[in-house]
This record gives C-alpha cells, sequence and structure tokens, in this order.
C-alpha cells in the first residue's frame, strides 16, 4: 500500500469517528438534520448504482423509498411486528419490487427507461392513495420508539449512518467485482457489453435491486421517526430529483460524490431557508440551474483537477454548447 | 503564503469566528429575559398558504393586542409574547423538522399549530415527543386525537358533526328533501367529516344515495356531477378544499346540474371563494364552527363585533372562522400560563386541558382527548354576503336553491 | 350518461392534447424532455389572468399574447441556457429542466402569492344540450377546436415551411444539418419557442376552465408524458390521439372506479404503453 492511499484511509477513518461521535454534542435540531443528510447520502447513493454507474437514470427511485417506509408502516401498524423485522422487510420488499419492475422496464433505453420508472412511482403513489390498508391518503400512524426522547435521535441516526455504510461499502464492492465492469460496460456500450456475452440483463437487474433495497431502508427508518407518513411527501418526484441533483452536484459515478452532493445540497439548502424566509427555493432552482451548466462532472471532479481556476468552468460549456 | 503562515491565520479566523458568536449569543440571550415565545411552523408558501396566513394573521393579531394591554403575568413577572414562525412549505415533513428546530434550537415556551390536519398530526407527534403543549385551530380531524396525545388540543370542532346543523336545517324545509350525495377528499379531516355525515344523516332518515370520495386537490369533476345528474340527488354536501369547492360550483353550471342544496365544509365563509366566483357563489351554502355574526364576550378584545372591526380594519379582509379559531389559540395560552403561574409545559398542559373561557370565537371547553367541544352553524351566501341562517340566522335560508338557468 | 361520460372525456382529452403538443415538439426533435413544461402552462395561464384582471383583455384575444410573451421566453430560455449545454448526455438536460421548474414556480409564487385565481368569464359556464341527452358546455368545446387548430398551424410550420424543414433536418442529424448551412443553434431555439408558445396556449385555456396556482405545473407536465408516450413521438397527430384516449379513459375509469383513481390510471397506462409499444399508438406515422 502506497504512502497516499495508507494517508486516504486515515483520513477516512478519522472523518467517520468524527461522524459517528458528533451527537454526542449537538442538540436534538442538529442530530435530526444530520440523520436528514445521512438519508439523503443513502438515497443518493443508492441512486448512484443504478444512475450512475450502470448509466441507467432512474426518476422513479423514490417508489423504493415511499415502499420502504409504507412496508414499515403496515407491518409495525398492522401486523404488530417490530422494527428490525419491519426494517429488513422494507429492504427486502423494495428489492423484490424492483426485480419485478425491472422485468418489463429494465428493457427500455435512457429516456424511455426514466418515464417508465416515473411513471411507476406514481402510479403507485396513487395505489397508495386508495388502498385501504395503507389508510389511503389520509396517512397512517406508526408505533412510538419507546425511548428517552434524546435517545430516539441517537437511535435513529446511529441506523442511518449504518445504513449509509452498508451502501458505500456494497457500492465499493461491487464497483470492484465482476459486476462493477458488467455495469460501466453497459453505461458505455450496451450493445457491444451484450456481444461480447455479458449478461446484461442479469447485472441490470441486480443494480436496480441494489438501488431498490438501499432506498428502501431509508424510507423505513424516515418512517418509524416522523411516526406518521402520508402518501405524497413519501411518493413525491421531488424526492428522486433531489436525489439526482445530489448525486450530480457531487459527481455521478464516483463512490463519494452522491454523499458529497448530499451534505452540500442540504447545508445549502438549510442556509438558505433561514435567511430567506420565502424565496429559499428559488435561490435553489438557480443554484441547480447554474451547477449543471458549470460543474455537470460534480463537485468530485473539482477535486480532482489539478489546476483549478475559472478556466474549469468555461471548460465545460465549450465542451457541451450546440 | 506558506503552510504555517495558512494553519495561523485559520486559527486566527476561527477565534474571531468563535467570539462573535458568542456575542451574539450573549446578546441574544440578554433580549429574550422577560418573553414568552411561542413557536410556530406553518405554510408561508405551498397549498395551504392561503389559508396558513389566516392563521398567521390571527395569531400576530391576538399577541399585538396582549403585548398592548399589558402581557402575560407569571407570579411576580410580566412577560410579554413573541411569536418565533418558519415557513413549512406545506410540506408535513418539513414542518415536522422545523417544530423540533424551534424546540432544541429557538427553545420556545409553547407550539401553536399549522394548517391542515395532515401537517397537524406530524407536528402534535414531536409536541408530545418533547411534552410541549401545542394548541391549534387548523385541524379537525378525528385522527389528530386519536392517538392519546396529551400535549395537542384543537380548537375546531369535530369533523363529524359538521353539517349537523346542516341536516337539522333540512329537516324545517317543507317538504323535505330525502336525497343525500356526500362527496369528500380523500384527505383525514374530509374523511372524518363524511364518515360523520353518512351516520348522521341515516339517523335521521335521510337517503344518503352517493357516497364518493375524490381526491384531494382534484380539478375534474365532471364525472361525478354527471352521476349526481343522472340520479337527481336533491341535496350536495361537499366536504373538502377552497380550490376543490370553486371547480365544483364552476363545473357544476357548466353542466347544468342543480340540485335543491349544495353546502361545503370550506370556501363559502372565504372572501375569496365569492371574489373568484362573483355571481355563481350566490346561494351556495357553507358550515362554520363560527360566524361575524355570532356575537361572544371575549378574553383579549371587548367581543366578537369589536374584533370583526378591528380586524376588518388592520387587514382589509372579512375574518372567518379560521381567524377567529386562531385569535382562540393564543388567547386560551395567555389564560392558561396564567392560572398555572408558571411556565412549566407540563403545568401548563393541565391547565389548557382544564380551560374553560369566553372569547370572541365562543365559550372553549376541551374534550378529553384534546378537541373543543363545539357545535357549527350553517350559512348561506346571500347577496353576495355570507351569513348564518340556521340555527336563528339573520335571513331565513333560500331553498330550494334556482337553478342556474332560471337566476336573475 | 355513458355518452355524457365520454363527451366529458374528449373534451377533456382535446385541452390534454394541446398541453403535450409542445412537450411532443421539444422532445422529438430536440430529445429533450422538458419538466418545466407544466410551469410555461402555467406562466401562460397567469399571462391570461393578469391581462383580464388588469386590463380586462378578453381570454381569447389574450391567446395571442401568451403564444407570443412565451414563444419568446422559450426562445431566450434554449438560447442562452439549454444550447449551453445540450451536448451533454441526455440527463443533463433533464437535470436543467428541472432547475429551471423549481426557479419558475417558486418566482411565480414569490411574485403572485400561492393564492388561487380564476378568471371568471360570465359566460365561463354556458353549455348547450343536445336533445336533453347530453350537456356540452362550450368552453370546452372551443378549447377542442383551438387544439385542432395549433395542430394544424404546428403541421403546417413543419411541413411547408423553410423554418420546417430546418427543423425537421436537426432532428434527423444535428451535424448534418449544420453541414447544410442550417443555423442550428437558431433552429432549437425557436423550436423551443414554438413548444413553450404551444404550452402557453393550453395555459390559457386552462385558466378559462379551472382555478390556476404557481404550483399548478407538476401534475399536468406528468399528464403531458402520458399523453405523448401514448400517442408517440414525431407526429403532430400523436398527442391527438394520446390526449383522447387519456381522456376518455380516465372519465370512464373514474366513473367506475371512483374520481380517487384518476392519477392512478393514467399512469398504468404510461408504463403499460412503455413496456408494450414504446413507440405509442402513432409510431412510425409522419
Amino acid at each position: 500500500m502506497g504512502n497516499n492511499t495508507l494517508r486516504n484511509y486515515f483520513i477516512y477513518s478519522l472523518l467517520l469517528l468524527g461522524v459517528a461521535v458528533f451527537p454526542f454534542f449537538a442538540n436534538n435540531f442538529i442530530i435530526r438534520f444530520g440523520t436528514d443528510i445521512l438519508m439523503f447520502g443513502v438515497m443518493a447513493s443508492a441512486w448512484n448504482i443504478i444512475g450512475g454507474y450502470t448509466g441507467y437514470a432512474s426518476f422513479g427511485n423514490v417508489v423504493f423509498f415511499g415502499l420502504g417506509a409504507y412496508t414499515t408502516a403496515v407491518l409495525m401498524e398492522k401486523a404488530g411486528l417490530n422494527f428490525a423485522a419491519a426494517f429488513l422487510g422494507a429492504g427486502l420488499g423494495s428489492a423484490a419490487f424492483a426485480i419485478i419492475i425491472g422485468l418489463p422496464v429494465l428493457r427500455l433505453r435512457g429516456h424511455y427507461f426514466a418515464i417508465a420508472t416515473l411513471g411507476v412511482a406514481e402510479a403507485m403513489k396513487a395505489l397508495v392513495q386508495n388502498l385501504d390498508i395503507t389508510e389511503g391518503n389520509s396517512g397512517i400512524y406508526l408505533p412510538m420508539l419507546n425511548l428517552s426522547v434524546r435517545a430516539q435521535y441517537y437511535f435513529f441516526f446511529y441506523i442511518m449512518l449504518a445504513t449509509l455504510i452498508a451502501t458505500l461499502v456494497v457500492s465499493y464492492l461491487v464497483l470492484h467485482a465482476k459486476l462493477g465492469y458488467s455495469l460501466i460496460a453497459i453505461r458505455e456500450d450496451e450493445d457491444s457489453a451484450n456481444s461480447v456475452g455479458i449478461n446484461t440483463t442479469a447485472a441490470k437487474t441486480i443494480a436496480f435491486a441494489l438501488s431498490g433495497f438501499f432506498t428502501g431502508l431509508a424510507g423505513s427508518v424516515y418512517a418509524y421517526q416522523q411516526a406518521f407518513i402520508k402518501p405524497d411527501p413519501v411518493f413525491t418526484v421531488e424526492s428522486t430529483l433531489k436525489m439526482i441533483v445530489m448525486a450530480v452536484f457531487g459527481g455521478i459515478g464516483t463512490l463519494f460524490g452522491p454523499l458529497l452532493g448530499a451534505i452540500s445540497i442540504e447545508v445549502l439548502s438549510e442556509i438558505l431557508s433561514n435567511y430567506f424566509l420565502v424565496a429559499h427555493t428559488l435561490f435553489f432552482g438557480g443554484l441547480v440551474i447554474l451547477s449543471i451548466v458549470f460543474i455537470p462532472k460534480g463537485i468530485a471532479d473539482i477535486t480532482t483537477q489539478k489546476k483549478f481556476g475559472l478556466l474549469y468552468f468555461l471548460q465545460n460549456i465549450r465542451k457541451h454548447r450546440i | 503564503m506558506n503552510k504555517e503562515e495558512k494553519m495561523k491565520g485559520l486559527g486566527r479566523s476561527l477565534l474571531v469566528t468563535f467570539l462573535a458568536l458568542g456575542l451574539v449569543f450573549a446578546v441574544g440571550a440578554f433580549a429574550n429575559a422577560k418573553t414568552i415565545k411561542l413557536g410556530c411552523a406553518i405554510s408561508f408558501t405551498g397549498k395551504e398558504s392561503r389559508t396558513g396566513k389566516l392563521y398567521r394573521d390571527s395569531y400576530d393579531m391576538a399577541v399585538q393586542e396582549i403585548n398592548k394591554s399589558g402581557g402575560v403575568k407569571v407570579g411576580n413577572e410580566t412577560y410579554s409574547l413573541k411569536i418565533l414562525y418558519y415557513d413549512d412549505k406545506s410540506d408535513p415533513t418539513e414542518s415536522s423538522r422545523l417544530v423540533e428546530k424551534l424546540v432544541n434550537e429557538d427553545k420556545v415556551n409553547f407550539l401553536l399549530g399549522p394548517y391542515s390536519s395532515g401537517i397537524t398530526i406530524p407536528d402534535s407527534i414531536v409536541a408530545q415527543r418533547y411534552r410541549i403543549p401545542m394548541i391549534e385551530g387548523g385541524g379537525a380531524s378525528g385522527k389528530i386525537f386519536s392517538r392519546g396525545n396529551k400535549y395537542i388540543f384543537g380548537t375546531l370542532p369535530p369533523a363529524g358533526q359538521y353539517f349537523g346543523s346542516t341536516l337539522d336545517m333540512l329537516k324545517t324545509f317543507m317538504p323535505a328533501p330525502k336525497t343525500i350525495a356526500i362527496l369528500y377528499s380523500d384527505d383525514k379531516f374530509d374523511i372524518s367529516v363524511a364518515e360523520g355525515t353518512k351516520k348522521l344523516a341515516k339517523k335521521m332518515g335521510f337517503d344518503v344515495v352517493l357516497y364518493e370520495k375524490y381526491g384531494e386537490g382534484a380539478s375534474d369533476f365532471t364525472s361525478v356531477l354527471t352521476k349526481i345528474k343522472s340520479i337527481n340527488a336533491s341535496v350536495v354536501l361537499l366536504a373538502g378544499h377552497t380550490e376543490e369547492s370553486l371547480n365544483f360550483t364552476q363545473q357544476a353550471k357548466e353542466l347544468n346540474v342543480c340540485p335543491k342544496l349544495v353546502s361545503m365544509t370550506v370556501g363559502p365563509s372565504e372572501a375569496d371563494f365569492r371574489k373568484s366566483l362573483g355571481r355563481d357563489a350566490e346561494y351556495v351554502y357553507g358550515v362554520a364552527s363560527w360566524s361575524p355574526q355570532m356575537n361572544f364576550k371575549g378574553h383579549l378584545f371587548k367581543d366578537t363585533k369589536t374584533f370583526v372591526s378591528l380586524f376588518k380594519e388592520k387587514y382589509k379582509y372579512d375574518p372567518d372562522y379560521h381567524n377567529a379559531s386562531g385569535v382562540a389559540d393564543v388567547a386560551i395560552f395567555k389564560d392558561a400560563i396564567e392560572r398555572a403561574n408558571t411556565l412549566d409545559p407540563a403545568k401548563v398542559r393541565d391547565a389548557v386541558a382544564a380551560t374553560s373561557l369566553d372569547t370572541i370565537y365562543g365559550h372553549v371547553k376541551f374534550s378529553p382527548n384534546g378537541q373543543i367541544m363545539g357545535t357549527s352553524v350553517a350559512l348561506q351566501i346571500l347577496g353576495g354576503q355570507v351569513l348564518q341562517v340556521y340555527p336563528s340566522g339573520t335571513k331565513k335560508p333560500v331553498y330550494p336553491v334556482p337553478c342556474w338557468k332560471d337566476r336573475k | 350518461m355513458v355518452l355524457q361520460i365520454i363527451i366529458n372525456g374528449l373534451l377533456k382529452g382535446g385541452l390534454y392534447a394541446l398541453m403535450a403538443i409542445g412537450m411532443s415538439l421539444i422532445w422529438g426533435v430536440m430529445d429533450i424532455i422538458n419538466i418545466a413544461h407544466g410551469s410555461f402552462i402555467m406562466l401562460g395561464a397567469f399571462t391570461t389572468y393578469w391581462l383580464f384582471t388588469l386590463l380586462g383583455i378578453n381570454p381569447f384575444l389574450s391567446l395571442i399574447a401568451s403564444i407570443a410573451l412565451l414563444f419568446i421566453f422559450g426562445y431566450i430560455i434554449q438560447k442562452y441556457l439549454i444550447n449551453l449545454i445540450i451536448r451533454a448526455s441526455a440527463f443533463i438536460t433533464l437535470v436543467l429542466t428541472f432547475g429551471i421548474e423549481i426557479f419558475i414556480n417558486n418566482l411565480a409564487q414569490v411574485l403572485w402569492s400561492a393564492d388561487v385565481r380564476m378568471v371568471q368569464l360570465p359566460y365561463g359556464a354556458a353549455n348547450f344540450s343536445i336533445g336533453g341527452f347530453v350537456t356540452i358546455p362550450i368552453m370546452r368545446l372551443i378549447g377542442f377546436l383551438i387544439v385542432i387548430i395549433v395542430t394544424i398551424i404546428l403541421f403546417f410550420i413543419l411541413n411547408r415551411t423553410n423554418l420546417g424543414r430546418s427543423i425537421r433536418a436537426t432532428s434527423q442529424d444535428l451535424d448534418a444539418a449544420r453541414l447544410v448551412g442550417v443555423d442550428v443553434a437558431r433552429t432549437y431555439s425557436v423550436t423551443f419557442g414554438l413548444g413553450v408558445g404551444a404550452a402557453g396556449a393550453a395555459g390559457t385555456l386552462w385558466s378559462i376552465l379551472f382555478p390556476i396556482t404557481p404550483m399548478m405545473g407538476g401534475i399536468l407536465t406528468l399528464k403531458s408524458f402520458v399523453v405523448v408516450i401514448i400517442g408517440g413521438l414525431g407526429s403532430m397527430v400523436g398527442p391527438l390521439i394520446g390526449g383522447l384516449v387519456l381522456g376518455v379513459t380516465e372519465a370512464l375509469g373514474t366513473n367506475w372506479l371512483g374520481a380517487t383513481y384518476e392519477n392512478l390510471i393514467g399512469f398504468t397506462i404510461l408504463v403499460l404503453v412503455l413496456v408494450i409499444r414504446p413507440k405509442g399508438i402513432m409510431a412510425g406515422a409522419d
């Protein structure tokens, strides 16, 4: 192991340690904020698996989040299961759904895949709004966690952190395994990949299932923490778009890019909300526009640049303009 | 700059930042010496923002009035009231997050509710978690009060009773209508209204010929209006939101559907509704837990009439039951805090639960589950104005309502 | 009653078609999925509202204003924003239009507040009935006619003018078109402008029939997707067919299942069409 890699591991471990002990020094709200950032980190990283590595930009990933949330709610509230069982059930259920829906939908490419996944998410939202077991559009309660207030916040933070670490570890393993090469091959040129004998269907489906699994877990923790969920917030297309923007902003197809994106965008949003009571979403929109035009490869790309200056931004435009 | 200089520079700027922050906190602490902080995450933007504003205006006016007339007395101290607002963007997740912020960061003493049952529920869960009482005037669904949450109190009467007085009124007409169509939006509040109304209607001997749910925010009622026309329902009761009420009325006219009476939970009492529909709003019935024509002795204001004229002067629009409910929320806190004679949340909560107060909104008393005990009245838009028509209204209700083509 | 339901569906379908034409044009020619599509519809609606409320201009006259204004707006956005990143992956463009959507929606909300507005026409709910069996709201019928007119006009532009030729050339092969001298940047800008202008027209029509708010665009964009997919890209008739199919299916479906199923119907159709016949009903036509 070279000096550089050793140094990187050291830095990462330090960061991890910092994140792990941070709740002890913060008030509940900050912990909650941290949990939300971790949640988006999970979602963006999970999206990255199918969208970034495989090149299949899903516009409906929120469906896994919502499914995870509702599976947890129904299992705990209606079937009386405990959180551990519901949590696992949520992840597996979402993964199973990904496999089933992936059968028809992964046969589509590009725009059509994006729209199909969007349609699936919206259809699922509409379905949940109409079912009795989910209590329709009026929302469903979950049992409350029986711990002290402070302990509750710790609980959710660490579970979300564990989920994030799991997502990143699995992403890393996938990336360095044969599956990872298959995915990248699919992204670069699916037809050639097929012709050299890669089982693209299997690879895509696994990627989609992994993406669904972790997103479902995030939804599960969210539902338990909220203690009350409604269809609209957990199936909203805005969430998918947020995941995508974070992945793009941080750097698609990189391991830590989406997490970086999640942190920066959430922090920026919060700062903006504090200063501009009403106009903050306006600035968010502006931010999205500016970043996609000037840094389409994301922040992660910036960190790899030897020389960094104004030229970098203009370069991107020159490369992509009509 | 070499590394050493860079580190020094960093250290220096960090020191300055910490000093500055420390200063800010110190000043902040001083400024809050004798203030009771009420936290409120409510819709400034998003689909509930129009009604959210009604509550903000009312909360602000009530607080202003309290501070003007001597504040809140606890022990030997006099406190002024201050509301800390955050925009929840009409999103339940955001709202509950902001309530957590209000409690943890802004350290508010008590909480005021948001608008809409769907947002009130997550907020109330946070209130429960931290054991800080929240009084809300914008959520009437029974679901809010169904989990034994001791820290949520609501000043809108139970949803299921909303059409109670309307049904009573129907019985007074000669001949009394027999068939009722109930339409309701699929959110908690309206489902509660529909279920309660259906039970009540059946008990009173009416025939519920249509019982149909539609999606919140729906813009197209042509299908269900066609159905109503074909089964000839005499009475249509609509439990929904302003936008839906607007759409429904407009499309009823388009398709020439005219039941003998149409009543809506939300819309008619709001000035916006009448303005948007113009003459087409005429004869539409509504329900409210309060109307400006009532006159009660007030806690903060002399009486309802005084309140109504002061409100109109300040905000330039007619107050409706949302506004009155909001004012009552603040009044209840003042009264409860003074009775408990402490700022301890648990004790204030107990005081709130024991409230028996006369306000411009009416007499306030809470059921054990935290919801106000109250009734509703029937209103009708006549001559461009919304008037109470039952019980003991200022004008007699017009029934049956003339069909579209027969109106002048 | 069923006949009335079907007529309701057809008339609504016409409105859907008008909404989707703009999206179909932009998507078909430039391979851009405009997530901000609904926002432009909203702007068209508000243009009509303000012209009506402030200046008393008849909404049908303001149709021209909203088309013109939105054409210019679309042209500028394409020229100074989208053209900058158009060579990047399609997906990047998607994110850009998403940013534009957030920006426009919230700017509208900041400027005009989230209040619900209505264009209140005295004859707005006028209707006539056929044999006492069915009632036809006149405004919706006029809307349907406007859809036909706009479709014909666009068809004419695309197939009988030089501009149309340039547009079709660039949609087939960007570089080849450039080689033969087509100003592709300008062509793209004009195309986007046309698409957005059509959205503006849809907005005007919508404002006459329904209340409007700054956030109304989201669901309309989604419905437009459904229409475009059903009808198929690349033809002017596609959106029309797609809109009618969606309108009638929704009307019949909600009558049968209940009004809360309105969105479920549309999106299930979307997914089914994509899976079975992604190119849509009118694939290959034109």
